[in-house]
């Protein structure tokens, strides 16, 4: 399939609302535009084969003399901003309605002619596209103000009285000129794809915006659902619930892998998959009917419509950025200019980027995640549980109780994490209270399974295997 | 004796994110014993061969390292002809908030960077002090003998 209806038909499928739709980038007009572009330069003897030979040449060169060297005998560039802002452009009917931003968006055919003669200095051109180069370099030469040279690098500098539809440029070779070829099309094509762009870029401020405020409200909601009970009769809490949602959320990794055998984003049809097992997972496990509050349940289906929406965002960036990529590579097949190695890298990074995922998902574990302590970031290092009670050693690292008694026993005087030797100095005035405070507050299941296995452990250090086991024994 | 819980985790994301070039399965009969497969490092002499070893976790592990062999016959000045392997972070530096991957991790740099001057395999250090390329050469063609997949 063509990817023309390719796109027409996953913009149609993806069920993005109507707002999306119209601003994405609009391939089929690109294409027609393209082929004006095309026609343009066929018009003058310039088709994508003859210039696809002359950009050959030129590399061959280039590796052989220095660069920007006379031998360069065309180049296809974007004027500077400043000319545009500052000088009227002849064809003003398109320019008049055109937003600011796009003004210095001008692209320019240049062409190396003799400064003598004015004749163009590249062999391969047909008879016809000489006199006609000839001709453009003589009639511009006639409009043209003053060419200078300024003094320094061998960068070519132009007058800045030349209008660039005029404007020729000279080079640092004395001999060599560039002159211009006026096209139309390709700015229109350009312009067009440019004003799409920030079209989208916008879309995507807005998007942010929206999902961010989503957050912020979801926060809110789950801040109160999950505060730890003060008295067990009176207030419910949901706050291991919770905590099992995110447990299973991170270990999802559903928008990008921290693993380091797939490190990085993912494709979105990886992202559906893991977000379908992510649900089917929640709703095997009975949650939603385990939380106890309503308006739990109403934040829990907030976090699901949210992860949702930014699916969709990912897909439709996912969409457009081919669909750019694309349409660039289709200009450069049509007509050899070599646009797409230039112009993708520098618009790749503000556009149509991953940012807004990788935006969305911090703003999801700093507003959202974090208001439910996880088990893991309170591990005793030792034991990998609950470091409970947790023993802060004079080099900060924290161990739990039991993991710093049988280090002392073993008189293992170096702290596992930094070999500092604080072990041994370490009694009851290294219990951090205030730690002991928050586990107790925010993981009190765990601290009570904690607290049973420490004296089980001391009762079997003391008495033996046999001291908890099930079956009765004779001591 | 129940495992403990330290033993379960480590056991659970070594199965779950396995360590690029790396493998550690327990036996299901003593999930304390581990056969572990670690490939040899690229620019290596060792590079293309994967080593076997064997690894145990002692009853005091994590306060004791666990114990690691060779299992595959390898040409490195630090690991004998029994396999036993010369690292301070499996004797004098063990911490125990090292893990089983991380030792194995430290495993395979030992094969990117031997050290002769501390050598367990007197002879195969005196060959590499005296004759680096031509040990090199001895340790690929050990690779390729014995540390090839079958």
């Amino acid at each position: 399939m063509k990817f023309g209806k390719e796109y027409q038909d996953a913009l149609i499928k993806g069920e993005f609302p109507a707002q999306w739709v119209h601003s994405a980038i609009s391939y089929g007009q690109l294409k027609k535009c393209i082929k004006k572009v095309r026609e343009e330069l066929q018009e003058i003897g310039l088709d994508a084969d003859t210039l696809a030979h002359l950009l050959r040449a030129c590399s061959i060169d280039e590796a052989q003399v220095a660069p920007h060297s006379a031998e360069q005998s065309f180049q296809y560039r974007f004027s500077p901003e400043i000319h545009a802002k500052t000088t009227p452009r002849q064809d003003s009917s398109e320019e008049s309605d055109s937003p600011e931003i796009f003004q210095g968006f001008r692209p320019k055919l240049l062409f190396a002619v003799d400064e003598e003669s004015g004749e163009p200095v590249d062999a391969y051109l047909s008879p016809d596209t000489k006199e006609y180069l000839h001709q453009l370099a003589v009639s511009q030469r006639l409009t043209d103000i003053r060419i200078t040279e300024l003094p320094g690098p061998s960068i070519p500098v132009e007058d800045g009285h030349a209008s660039p539809q005029n404007g020729a440029e000279q080079t640092a070779s004395p001999q060599i000129r560039m002159v211009e070829v006026p096209l139309s099309s390709d700015g229109i094509f350009f312009k067009r794809l440019r004003a799409e762009l920030s079209g989208l870029e916008r879309l995507q401020m807005e998007e942010k915006e929206r999902l961010s405020a989503d957050i912020r409200t979801m926060g809110k909601t789950l801040s109160k659902s999950t505060e730890p009970a003060r008295t067990l009769s009176t207030h419910k809490s949901d706050l291991s619930v919770w905590r099992e949602i995110f447990l299973l959320y991170m270990e999802s990794e559903i928008f990008f892998s921290s693993h380091e055998l797939d490190h990085g984003f993912r494709s979105p049809k990886q992202v559906q998959d893991k977000l379908e097992s992510f649900s089917a997972e929640l709703k095997r496990r009975d949650i939603e009917s385990r939380l106890k509050r309503k308006d739990s349940k109403i934040a829990l289906n907030q976090f699901l419509a949210l992860n949702l929406d930014l699916f969709k965002n990912l897909r439709f960036q996912d969409i457009e950025y081919k669909a750019m990529r694309k349409i660039l590579k289709k200009f450069d097949k049509r007509t050899a200019l070599g646009i797409s190695s230039k112009l993708i890298p520098s618009i790749s990074p503000s556009v149509l980027s991953q940012g807004l995922a990788r935006t969305i998902c911090t703003e999801v574990s700093n507003e959202l995640v974090t208001l439910v302590p996880q088990v893991s970031d309170y591990l005793c290092p030792v034991c990998m549980s609950l470091a409970w009670r947790p023993v802060r050693l004079s080099c900060h690292h924290v161990f739990c109780i039991r993991c710093l008694i049988v280090m002392q026993r073993n008189h293992d005087d170096h702290c596992p994490m930094c070999r500092e030797p604080v072990v041994m100095q370490a009694d009851s005035d290294n219990i951090d209270e205030t730690m002991a405070k928050f586990l107790k507050k925010y993981f009190p299941e765990e601290v009570k399974a904690k607290h049973e296995d420490n004296v089980r452990q001391a009762g079997i250090d003391e008495y033996g295997e046999e001291f908890y086991s099930d079956k009765c024994a004779i001591m | 004796m129940a495992l403990p819980k330290r033993i379960v985790k480590e056991t659970e994301r070594l199965m779950a994110e396995p360590v690029p070039g790396i493998s550690a399965v327990p036996h299901e009969d003593n999930l304390r014993y581990f056969d572990v497969t670690v490939e040899g490092p690229s620019q290596s002499p060792y590079e293309g061969g994967i080593f076997k070893l064997e690894l145990f976790l002692p009853d005091d592990y994590p306060m004791t390292p666990p114990k690691i062999r060779f299992l595959t016959k390898i040409y490195h000045p630090n690991i004998d002809k029994l396999g036993r392997i010369c690292l301070d972070v499996l004797k004098s530096n063990w911490s125990p908030a090292l893990q089983i991957r991380t030792i194995l991790l430290s495993i395979q740099a030992l094969l990117g960077a031997p050290n002769p001057d501390d050598p367990l395999a007197n002879d195969v250090a005196q060959h590499w002090k005296e004759n680096q390329n031509a040990a090199i050469q001895t340790a690929r063609e050990w690779t390729q003998q014995y540390a090839k997949p079958q």
